[in-house]
């Protein structure tokens, strides 16, 4: 009986083997985008800009209805509050007309006071209103997005507040969407004070609800409750903004508590101090 | 060839059923809900999608889709360009290559599986995360992103289920 060669390997065995080839080149891609970014290469950016302007509008579109519902949860709660708020606002009233009094002639004074030391006030800070229309905050990562006018100039870098509270920076600009990196954020470090004792540290997010307070100094007196601020080292946070409250004390570490709950977050102010920090030149130079 | 143009448009939107609602489920949770108990209770869509369509019509959603998936995914989240791409594309390699077990038996098993090639593509997930910015995630939420997202699973297989039997059921597998 004659032996039959085969010269090829079967048709079938080859498109398995080029599948499995496929696959691999694709792992290996993602691979290299990863590392790529690592590097932070400005052609992600790009390519990255480019999903974003496309998908944000469609988010949006889909937000109107959740918009819709959480717009009429939120009437609802407000009347239920409207009573317990009109108490507390009486109160808040009372006491504000008695230091209002003493807030006049504190004014007068250091006006005097400034006159004489020749002091020159910082600039105002301007600020845009944004609405969030998408957000990510899963324990991967912490951002949202929110809808500018491409005419208000929002530059990355910039503070993003709450009311009055600081929720995160600007990360990057993509037409009318920017993307903010929220305080909780893993890549957020912020130069803060304990306003208390004006010992200085490191605030830095970890993906979850609570921020870590770093390079405090062993000795530093620090209490449940102190009230932790930016203290405007590194140009890119001005002074005193209020970030959260020490929520635990650990003996090598401690639990800050933001002070604004970034979950519930509809509009945000994107503040201008006119700063001129590392990261607006940075933006400038790119 | 007898098919009109209508016809060819809609037998080529169909096959792109699976990536289109793949990305519309992407799209849907990224939608802000302003609700406290949802902080980082976002389930992974994603990794349901891949692991359904992978399983039960890898004819329309391969490694190309699944690629395209992950790089949405990673341009919304603002996670590192690539990190979904890889782990999605893990994930497609895992649901290829232990699929074969679950995608004939009940409903359950295939959860089950779910649950199985899921919680290695977090593990995964979180080992390259933690490579990445050299800092360990706490397991507590990782646990938690598990179990959401595994008890989510049922939701999202039922509307993939209804498209795959409403719209595809007629398609050569």
């Amino acid at each position: 009986m004659k032996r039959r060669r085969v010269l090829f390997i079967q048709l079938s065995q080859f498109r398995l083997f080029i599948r499995k080839l496929v696959v691999a080149v694709v792992m290996f891609s993602a691979l290299g985008l990863l590392i790529l970014s690592r590097a932070d290469s400005a052609h992600l950016g790009k390519a990255e800009d480019i999903v974003s302007k496309t998908l944000n509008p469609i988010i949006r579109v889909l937000q109107l209805p959740a918009d819709g519902v959480y717009f009429c949860y939120e009437k609802v709660r407000d009347v239920v509050r409207v009573y317990y708020d009109n108490k507390i606002l009486k109160q808040r009233v009372e006491t504000l007309s008695r230091l209002n009094s003493k807030n006049q002639s504190l004014r007068i004074e250091n006006e005097l006071l400034s006159q004489m030391l020749h002091y020159t006030p910082p600039p105002e800070a301007t600020f845009v209103t944004a609405k969030i229309v998408a957000g990510e905050s899963d324990v991967f990562s912490h951002s949202v997005i929110a809808y500018v006018s491409e005419k208000q100039n929002v530059q990355k870098g910039q503070v993003v507040l709450d009311n009055q509270n600081v929720v995160g920076r600007i990360e990057s600009v993509h037409g009318n969407y920017v993307r903010i990196l929220l305080v909780s954020d893993i890549n957020s470090k912020i130069p803060v004070l304990i306003e208390r004792t004006r010992g200085r540290g490191i605030l830095s997010g970890n993906n979850t609800e609570t921020l870590k307070l770093l390079f405090t100094g062993s000795n530093s007196d620090i209490r449940l409750g102190d009230k932790v601020v930016t203290s405007g080292v590194g140009g890119i946070f001005p002074s005193g903004l209020t970030i959260g409250y020490v929520s635990k004390i650990y003996t090598d570490a401690v639990d800050v508590k933001p002070a604004s709950t970034i979950d519930m977050i509809e509009y945000v102010k994107i503040v201008s101090y006119g700063l001129n920090n590392t990261l607006l030149k940075e933006n400038e130079a790119q | 060839m007898n098919d009109t143009w209508i016809e060819i448009l809609t037998a080529k939107l169909k096959n792109m059923i699976p990536i289109l609602s793949a990305l519309g489920l992407v799209l849907m949770t990224f939608i802000e809900l302003h609700l406290p108990f949802l902080h980082n209770l976002r389930p992974d869509v994603a990794c349901i999608s891949v692991y359904f369509w992978v399983l039960y019509r890898l004819d329309l959603f391969g490694i190309f889709s699944t690629f395209f998936l992950g790089l949405v995914v990673d341009s919304l989240s603002g996670a590192p360009f690539g990190m979904n791409v890889f782990v999605l594309s893990f994930e497609y390699v895992l649901t290829i290559s232990y699929g074969s077990y679950v995608n004939t038996k009940p409903f359950l098993i295939s959860w089950l599986g779910f649950a199985a090639v899921f919680f290695a593509a977090l593990l995964f997930k979180w080992v390259v995360f933690s490579v990445y910015y050299r800092v360990f995630l706490s397991f507590w939420h990782i646990f938690i992103t598990y179990a959401v997202t595994v008890l989510i699973y049922p939701l999202i297989a039922r509307l993939n289920m209804f498209l795959q039997n409403r719209y595809l059921a007629d398609e050569g597998v």
